[in-house]
């Protein structure tokens, strides 16, 4: 056994070598004779919790690469898109959105009485979109510049972000909604959901067009004087034939919530935003090439 | 798996920043060096596929960059320059949201890389409450997630101590023949050890590509070393390349590249990276 050994730790020396290393022969006798003590079973599950990575890492193909150009889709892919996303955005996000719609609602609450109220109606989206910039304000350059150059692309950024302002804000409108319902059951719930949605994607789906066509002053000046010139149509009363002759707000709603034409109207703008969101994305998704 | 890249061009206006660069990188670390807005920037974004040029092609293992950029991006790692990261998010987050944007799972390998990086213990702890060097090393995590097989890194070293350039350097190197590596510094002793190749910029074009070897034998016979007194170095070299300078006493020893004065006595040495760099961009001449 030891002369075994000893032939092992001279193997592959010249014997210049092995005449400068000795007799190995006691070396060789001691690591036969050592008994290894038996690690305790903590240490043991210490040193496999910390190979464990580094062995995963290890154990990945190494040959070599080999392209794959299948896209990443699926409803996985979206959902993991959706959860890095939300780890990515703060609270302001949700509080852009409740923003949003106080500002509304206090529109709504104190009418177009007066010069004042009327600035405050005209200015109130400009104080939202700053509300909404300043929540999605670029979370960092290093950041966007890895986003740049990751496998996802823009488009698919742009859908997940849409996606989660919109759930976000869905859920908030929602609730308040709802509460507004229980005061009065008169109201058709699912009617006052799509008073405010239609509206909102319509806007949003003319917006995400006029800026991908035409360029971010457009996409900003669009949605924004389409809301101007509603406000002061209404102030000139302009609408006053089509709108409820009534001045409590429930009963403006009630009346909204109930009209044909209302529905109609609503239904079109969302049918309107859904294209118009449709061939935005596809303007701005139309550059693939790497270098694009 | 070779990145090739042919007459790249970018100009920012009437500035131009890159002027037909050309360069051929196989697996190993190609270190780009140059002085302050030589291009080395401009370079890695157009190789990283975030900035398009205005003329030239490149490919990188047969993949074009002018097609689909999905499966080119996949295989990809970049850290930017500037290290601007949203300070509410820890590293491991950060490490979490790009391994996800890539289609590859977080973990282990994201735990495995803070450990290796040294960054550990500051894990889970907010970017905006870590040093500079500690942010760019998290920076520098999420560009070594899903095995890149194109590492482009600029300016990596900047910030970090000596230990963790030496730790970083043989970590982005990887297992022989794993990726091919681009990575900028304007500093030549920062990539001395670790870099099989050197391309040298200057104004936006190439000014020397090559081995370390054959960069420093570009300077062979320039460098010489002399001795005067530390209060006559500016009077007596005012004019000529100092590489290196260092104080005995009374005397420095001073390093100088390219033309020495008339009959100051000199040791000829052998030159280094950065006097190989300080040669070449002092255009191989005499200074005026």
């Amino acid at each position: 056994m030891t002369r075994q050994r000893r032939s092992d730790l001279a193997a592959g020396l010249s014997p210049e070598e092995r005449a400068a290393l000795g007799d190995l022969g006691p070396l060789a006798a001691r690591l036969a004779a050592y008994d290894a003590p038996e690690p305790d079973p903590a240490d043991t599950a210490g040193l496999i919790a910390r190979l464990a990575p580094l062995v995963a890492a290890r154990a990945e193909p190494q040959g070599d690469l080999v392209w794959d150009d299948a896209p990443v889709t699926g409803a996985r892919h979206w959902l993991a898109l959706a959860r890095a996303q939300l780890a990515l955005v703060d609270h302001a996000v949700l509080w852009a959105g409740a923003l949003v719609l106080a500002l509304g609602l206090l529109v709504a609450g104190i009418g177009l009485g007066g010069l004042l109220s009327l600035a405050f109606a005209l200015g109130a989206p400009v104080l939202a979109a700053a509300g909404v910039a300043y929540a999605f304000r670029p979370a960092g350059r290093t950041l966007a510049e890895i986003e740049r150059i990751s496998p996802v692309t823009p488009l698919e950024l742009l859908y997940v972000r849409l996606g989660l302002v919109l759930a976000g804000n869905l859920t908030l409108a929602l609730a308040l909604l709802a509460v507004v319902w229980i005061e009065e059951p008169r109201l058709v719930l699912w009617r006052l959901v799509l008073l405010w949605l239609g509206p909102m994607l319509g806007l949003a789906g003319g917006a995400l067009y006029t800026a991908a066509r035409w360029g971010m002053v457009a996409g900003l000046t669009a949605p924004l004087g389409a809301w101007g010139t509603l406000v002061l149509l209404a102030w000139q009363g302009v609408l006053a034939p089509v709108m409820p002759q009534a001045h409590q707000p429930e009963e403006v709603l009630l009346h909204l919530s109930q009209a044909p034409g209302v529905l109609a109207a609503t239904l079109v703008l969302l049918v309107a935003g859904l294209v118009l969101l449709w061939q935005g994305t596809r303007l701005v998704g139309r550059e693939t090439a790497a270098w694009s | 798996m070779e990145l090739i890249a042919a007459g790249l061009t970018k100009r920012y206006g009437d500035v131009p920043a890159l002027r037909g660069v050309s360069l051929r990188a196989g697996p190993g670390v190609l270190a780009v060096l140059g002085p302050n807005g030589s291009g080395k920037t401009t370079l890695l974004r157009i190789l990283a596929t975030a900035l398009r040029p205005d003329a030239g092609r490149a490919c990188f293992a047969g993949r074009d960059y002018g097609a689909d950029p999905r499966p080119l991006r996949r295989r990809i790692g970049y850290l930017p320059q500037e290290i601007d990261l949203p300070g509410h998010l820890t590293p491991r987050a950060l490490l979490h949201y790009v391994a996800r944007l890539k289609g590859v799972p977080p973990e282990p390998q994201a735990d495995a890389l803070l450990h290796r990086l040294g960054l550990g213990a500051v894990a889970d702890r907010r970017l905006q409450t870590l040093s500079g060097g500690q942010a760019r090393l998290a920076a520098l995590a999420q560009a070594l997630l899903g095995r890149p097989r194109l590492l482009i890194l600029d300016e990596p070293l900047t910030g970090l101590d000596a230990a963790e350039r030496g730790r970083v350097l043989r970590l982005i190197a990887g297992p022989p023949g794993e990726r091919v590596v681009i990575l900028s510094s304007h500093v030549p002793t920062d990539v001395e050890a670790g870099a099989a190749q050197v391309l040298i910029l200057q104004r936006g074009t190439v000014r020397a590509c090559g081995s370390v070897e054959a960069i420093r034998a570009l300077a062979a016979g320039q460098v010489h070393e002399v001795t005067v007194p530390a209060g006559a170095v500016e009077a007596t070299l005012g004019a000529c390349q100092v590489s290196q300078m260092t104080l005995h006493g009374a005397q420095a020893r001073v390093r100088v590249v390219g033309p020495l004065p008339p009959g100051l006595p000199a040791t000829p040495v052998a030159p280094t990276l950065e006097d190989a760099y300080l040669w070449v961009q002092g255009g191989c001449q005499p200074p005026s």
